[in-house]
């Protein structure tokens, strides 16, 4: 048989014809991501130089650019807000879900195990989007949170929690307290069950104790886990702008803005679609170089192993 | 270590899980129990599970505002569900066995579809949408839903895919089988478990949108539930027992379809598939 190895026309048209098939079946999925996401995302990148509000469009140059540097306090505030957001989303996914894990790892009784299970993983099935509505309610003026207050003698303690610029961000952030439900506590779970039991034994035979054996042998054994969820949970907190909307639009006074509320509210509140899209720009690079950089970090780390 | 010793610690770790799952737990159980109760009962006695006096009228109350929502979210999780799997299992199917030309160019380029946040095409993609004469249309929400849902699901897919023993479809092709046969027949019924899970990540992330439908749908019989609460939030802004009963009713359908389909998913991210 002859090699259709080259860049002949002859063997690329082969080349074309043995592939048919497959083209065929990938077909719908790349016709839908040209259009719909692909040339949107294009346009956004093509718009961030232009004056665009969805209709007439001026060339702006580097205005937009420019104007997020110099002339947009609402900005800085965003990116303020997004660093407490993504810094306080690493702390809850590195220490509660752990712990849980490693309590449980601990477990004998299947039937307990099987309990803590379904009531960790119970957070998960309902939409957050009800869950969202039952904490605004929880935080309301006259809810919840106020009345145990009240019924405790603490009545100076009482806020009104998503309204008070002080108090906004602090009580986003503590929603779903402890944090522990959802995937993150099985699949630290599933990396201490992959831990080969002969280690920790010869381990706990040699007289390390509990100390020891969790921070020198555990610890490191679920790295990789460590990794995913980190890697996931930043670029999760840096993407995630729906819950933000929904529960307090960015506001009070910009107390809960992060730069894609920013974004939406530039993009429909403001009607500077291409000022939105320029943000936008600069959030996808600032996450890609993110993204970049701990998949350095956490690649220079195997090394060490 | 002791025998007291260790029961001790035992009896601290029962102890510090049982906390951290009952403080996980309540705001749904005072979900539920707020739902059957009166407003004053809500205030009063917040921490009741048997009030006494029950008001399951809340429940007709909410249904009466949210029946439409519902149905509208039911039809639009179900089209976009089965719109994702079969194009997920379709492309999967391609990039795990199939050789054609250009397949790893292909594949960054949908890879790298991951790194785009949604918001940074959130207007592009509506002026799009509203030039092509979509919104107020079901179709503003099927498409992005489809398109978007459907990447997580091809690598899940892909992933499982490959790992599948050639033999496998090899010995049903000797054996006369057509590709639409094979696809049909050996695919399908063995790809079920990832189905599975790629039908509840997109059926969550379908229920829970917020932002996309409240700027897209405007037309209150068009809205899906996520939104419609919000409405009826603010309608009955002082019976919270209406809107306990209307949360309660719009997280059931999720609910049965986790309770349906947990056995899969767990396997699913304890198997390391599903990495998101």
């Amino acid at each position: 048989m002859q090699s259709t190895r080259g860049f002949s026309a002859d063997g690329l048209l082969r080349k074309l014809a043995k592939s048919g098939k497959g083209y065929l079946l990938i077909l719908p999925t790349f016709a839908l991501i040209l259009v719909f996401s692909y040339y949107p995302f294009l346009q956004a990148l093509h718009k961030s130089f232009f004056h665009w509000d969805g209709q007439s469009t001026s060339f702006a140059g580097l205005d937009n650019y420019k104007r997020m540097f110099t002339g947009d306090a609402e900005l800085g505030k965003a990116a303020r807000n997004q660093i407490v957001i993504t810094v306080v989303s690493i702390l809850k996914i590195v220490t509660v879900p752990l712990l849980v894990a490693r309590l449980m790892f601990a477990l004998t009784s299947g039937w307990a195990t099987r309990t803590y299970r379904i009531m960790l993983l119970l957070p998960m099935t309902v939409p957050w989007i009800v869950m969202g509505y039952v904490w605004k309610n929880m935080y309301a003026p006259k809810g919840v949170f106020n009345t145990l207050l009240a019924q405790l003698g603490l009545d100076s303690w009482a806020h009104n929690w998503l309204g008070d610029p002080s108090m906004a961000l602090g009580s986003v952030l503590f929603i779903g307290f402890p944090w522990a439900g959802g995937i993150a506590f099985l699949i630290y779970l599933a990396g201490f069950q992959g831990i080969d039991s002969s280690l920790l034994e010869s381990a706990r035979l040699d007289g390390a104790g509990f100390w020891r054996r969790f921070l020198a042998i555990e610890l490191p054994l679920v790295q990789t886990q460590t990794r995913i969820l980190l890697v996931l949970t930043v670029l999760d907190s840096l993407k995630s702008y729906g819950f933000l909307i929904f529960l307090t639009n960015g506001g009070p006074a910009y107390a809960t803005l992060s730069p894609g509320v920013w974004i939406y509210q530039n993009s429909f509140v403001f009607l500077r679609f291409g000022y939105a899209s320029a943000i936008g720009v600069v959030l996808l690079l600032v996450s890609a170089l993110l993204s970049w950089l701990m998949i350095r970090l956490t690649k220079r780390g195997d090394l060490h192993d | 270590m002791t025998n007291l010793a260790r029961r001790v610690l035992v009896g601290a770790n029962h102890l510090t899980l049982w906390i951290i799952c009952l403080l996980s737990v309540y705001p749904f159980v005072f979900l539920f129990v707020s739902s059957y109760k009166s407003d004053v009962q809500i205030f009063s006695s917040w921490w009741s599970v048997f009030p006494g006096e029950y008001y399951w009228s809340n429940y007709s109350h909410a249904w009466n505002v949210i029946d439409k929502y519902m149905v509208n979210s039911v039809l639009i999780t179900l089209l976009s569900v089965v719109g994702v799997v079969v194009l997920s299992t379709l492309t999967g199917y391609a990039f795990a066995k199939m050789y054609f030309w250009g397949k790893e160019v292909l594949f960054v380029l949908l890879f790298l579809l991951m790194l785009i946040p949604d918001i940074l095409t959130l207007a592009p993609s509506f002026v799009l949408y509203k030039s092509l004469g979509l919104l107020n249309n079901w179709l503003v929400l099927l498409i992005p839903y489809v398109t978007g849902g459907q990447i997580i699901g091809i690598f899940i897919m892909r992933n499982y895919i490959e790992g599948m023993p050639r033999e496998i479809f090899e010995s049903a092709r000797i054996d006369g089988a057509s590709e639409l046969q094979v696809f049909w027949s050996i695919i399908l019924p063995l790809t079920r478990s990832m189905a599975v899970t790629v039908a509840i990540l997109t059926a969550v992330g379908v229920w829970n949108d917020y932002v996309w439908p409240l700027i897209t749908i405007s037309e209150d019989g068009l809205r899906t539930v996520a939104i419609g609460l919000q409405y009826f939030t603010t309608q009955y802004q002082t019976k919270v027992g209406y809107l306990m009963a209307g949360n309660v009713i719009s997280a059931i359908p999720i609910l049965l379809l986790f309770v349906f389909g947990t056995k899969y998913f767990v396997q699913g991210v304890m198997s390391g598939s599903v990495k998101g």
